[in-house]
């Protein structure tokens, strides 16, 4: 008997009370818990079953065929997660219109989805956007009552100045100016206490703003890893403006209305050249069931520098 | 390269060291074939966690280990072997080791086992190849050699620890430069 057969057979001995943790050679449950002194061995038996089931199946054909498998499913995720982005891309380009992360884009735009695709190329546009901004209530059956109104310029990274009119809990109207930096929110009444804090606790602080802030889009990836990504895109006019810019109308219709996502349908005006959305009327559903009618109207790129998002005081 | 070429190339280079490591792990081959998939799917999909400084086979099997364990706590202890992230990490270790084994593609590499098994001889031998050649249960095995069932289960142990042996053998040697890479 060689030594390595001796040590063998000693090993072995000592191997017997783990015989019955080596789940490979019976039916049943596996065990539930492994002691640290059988593991080395245990790993060494599965280590072997594993190369040898591997070995008495190689087959070239079949490891073609795995491969082949493998690459149409990752064709048809990317097919999936390319629709997917349209989606997603179409309503963060809505709701980014309030955030000011504006988009150029490249000199055609044949479809919506296209427009939407240089949306996305520019999603991180370290620039400073100005918007007009009017909240009002629907407005279908009833007289359309404007809650806010007011000028919003932000800059990727949750800074964002807000300047105008707004309807405190619904009822009571004042202005002010409402700032993040990024981290601190802020908020300066004309009349009243100015307050700031944490980002975190932006809902706390802006109490009684009700939907300004409401809609959750301030945080641009929570945003998108919310999207249901489940729009309808359609070009549905063309136009050009006074100065003979080029216009694509696109219309957004969210095809389900399951679930709690809140942009309801959109449609966009989109500069051909430029690839900047110029105008959004938007329809979004408040958690309290009531719909706003969300007006948005691209004023412009302020001076580099010109804004100051930080606390004033 | 395109991302997806450079994928295709990784994927062709380790998809069967993935396969090996579930077989290692999950009883049912079908569930192991859609594990692999899966296991080469969500690489794809978190590509960009990979860093290319690292070696690609770790990973990827870290994938699979951790869909395997998924799959445990779904499915059961009747479906998938014992394991938890410690016996998959060892399991892994000697996927890695095999790895070293000379040859360009990983059936290359595991020839060496190929030839660890012609070293075996008698009931371990005959056991090995029963089990897993001919698809056997244990104690179809048993009653084609005429012996007990535990009889052939230790058989099937002693063979696979045997077979340990001369591979770890077989890449020490190839870690130490020995030309024939053979256990003496």
């Amino acid at each position: 008997m060689s030594s390595e057969e001796r040590n063998l057979a000693g090993d072995s001995k000592s191997h017997e009370e783990w015989r019955e943790l080596d789940d490979t050679l019976a039916d049943g449950p596996s065990p539930a818990e492994v002691p640290q002194e059988a593991r080395e061995w245990l790993a060494e038996q599965r280590l072997m079953h594993g190369l040898l089931r591997a070995v008495h199946t190689a087959d070239a054909s079949a490891r073609e065929s795995r491969v082949a498998a493998v690459l149409a499913r990752i064709e048809s995720h990317d097919v999936r997660a390319h629709r997917r982005h349209w989606f997603v891309v179409a309503a963060a380009a809505l709701i980014l219109a309030t955030l000011g992360i504006w988009f150029a884009s490249p000199p055609s735009l044949p479809t919506a989805e296209a427009a939407m695709a240089r949306v996305a190329d520019q999603l991180a546009l370290n620039v400073d956007r100005k918007f007009h901004v009017k909240w009002s209530t629907a407005g279908r059956l009833r007289p359309e009552k404007v809650f806010h109104e007011f000028d919003l310029t932000v800059r990727p990274g949750m800074r964002f100045l807000i300047e105008g009119r707004f309807a405190f809990a619904g009822l009571r109207v004042g202005t002010g100016r409402i700032g993040c930096d990024g981290e601190t929110v802020w908020i300066e009444p004309r009349i009243g206490r100015q307050r700031s804090g944490p980002l975190a606790d932006r809902e706390r602080l802006l109490e009684g703003l009700g939907d300004i802030l409401d809609v959750g889009y301030l945080d641009l990836h929570a945003l998108v890893e919310k999207m249901p990504g489940n729009f309808t895109l359609r070009v549905v006019d063309r136009s050009a403006d006074s100065q003979g810019r080029q216009l694509l109308h696109i219309k957004a219709v969210r095809r389900t209305l399951r679930g709690s996502f809140r942009l309801r349908s959109a449609e966009l005006i989109v500069d051909e050249l430029t690839g900047i959305v110029t105008h959004l009327d938007a329809q979004f559903r408040l958690p309290t069931g009531g719909m706003r009618h969300v007006l948005i109207d691209y004023l412009g790129q302020p001076a580099e520098g010109e804004v100051d998002y930080s606390r004033p005081w | 390269m395109e991302p997806r070429d450079l994928f295709e190339i990784l994927m062709r280079e380790h998809i069967e060291s993935v396969r090996a490591f579930l077989l290692s792990s999950v009883r049912d081959a079908v569930a192991v074939e859609d594990l692999v998939q899966e296991t080469f799917l969500t690489a794809w999909r978190i590509l960009d966690r990979y860093d290319r400084q690292l070696p690609f086979g770790p990973w990827v099997r870290g994938i699979s280990a951790k869909l395997v364990l998924n799959h445990r706590r779904k499915l059961g202890r009747n479906r998938v072997h014992f394991c938890d992230e410690e016996l998959l990490s060892r399991i892994d270790d000697g996927v890695t080791a095999v790895q070293r084994l000379a040859g360009d593609t990983f059936d290359e590499k595991v020839e060496a086992l190929r030839s660890c098994l012609d070293r075996l001889t008698g009931p371990q031998r005959d056991s090995i190849r029963l089990h897993y050649e001919n698809g056997l249960h244990c104690k179809e095995i048993a009653e084609r050699l005429g012996i007990g069932f535990e009889a052939v289960k230790k058989h099937l142990q002693r063979g696979r620890t045997q077979l340990h042996r001369c591979l770890q053998t077989k890449i020490a040697a190839v870690a130490t430069g020995s030309p024939m890479g053979e256990p003496q």
